[in-house]
């Protein structure tokens, strides 16, 4: 039996992957368990951190990417008004 | 990129939810929630994150191949809109997350699916615009993997916020 602040520290998500082992992805799953099937597969259970803290973390991944994005906006206009004056176009590829 | 190589493995092989859940039981779930729910909201947070980690990734990638003049400046220009486009979506389902903390209602669901659908659609435009615009292989196959990596990504909440 547990409690929602046990199960606040982990999910647990089913993957069938054959015989291919999962690595792990740092900072989200906990742990990875390989069970033998009776057909000879292989299931893996992936234990995800999630959580309250995972959102904010989200939220502030979204956020500086945004923010990242805005930047390199402004950055390629200012580049384009830059060839614009210099009579040139920028980055033609 | 070996972050997305690594999430593109992961999450590019068959995902069956469920069969390999650990069953759980809740002691002290809200009124009116119910076990699924609760692990429903858990498994759409972690979504999200996994969602939002390649979301930051894709700036400083779509950065390196403009700046090596892989893509020209309109699709460059593009592309970053149709992120932002992505990473509001993203940050507006977690928003509604965070508003309902263990539970994850219809209502939830709704708005969430809502979001992932709009999110899909900016990586399907990203995408489509992207098979012309990218100059060379070795372009292509970075955006392909940013593009996998994302569409890979959202199944997971999709599957969540569908319903299923």
């Amino acid at each position: 039996m547990a409690n929602i602040a046990q199960i606040n520290q982990e999910v647990q998500l089913g993957l069938q992957v054959g015989s291919v082992l999962i690595p792990a992805i740092s900072g989200i799953i906990r742990d990875i368990k390989a069970n033998r099937q009776a057909d000879g597969s292989i299931e893996y259970v992936v234990a995800i951190s999630t959580g309250q803290a995972n959102l904010d973390k989200a939220a502030t991944n979204f956020t500086d990417s945004i923010l990242a994005i805005d930047a390199q906006l402004a950055d390629v206009k200012q580049l384009t008004n830059a060839a614009k004056v210099a009579g040139v176009l920028h980055n033609p590829a | 990129m070996k972050k997305l190589l690594t999430l593109v493995l992961i999450l590019g092989m068959s995902i069956t939810w469920g069969s390999g859940c650990k069953k759980q039981n809740i002691l002290n779930a809200p009124p009116g929630v119910n076990v699924q729910q609760v692990a429903n909201w858990y498994q759409a947070t972690g979504a999200m994150l996994t969602v939002s980690e390649i979301a930051k990734e894709g700036p400083p990638v779509l950065l390196s191949l403009y700046q090596a003049k892989a893509i020209d400046t309109e699709y460059y220009v593009a592309a970053l809109k149709l992120m932002k486009d992505f990473d509001n979506g993203g940050l507006h389902a977690v928003t509604v997350l965070k508003a309902s903390p263990n539970n994850f209602s219809a209502s939830v669901k709704t708005q969430v699916y809502f979001d992932v659908q709009n999110m899909l659609t900016a990586v399907a435009d990203f995408n489509a615009q992207g098979g012309t615009h990218v100059k060379n292989p070795a372009a292509l196959q970075t955006f392909s993997e940013l593009v996998s990596s994302a569409k890979l990504a959202l199944t997971l909440t999709e599957q969540l916020s569908g319903g299923n």
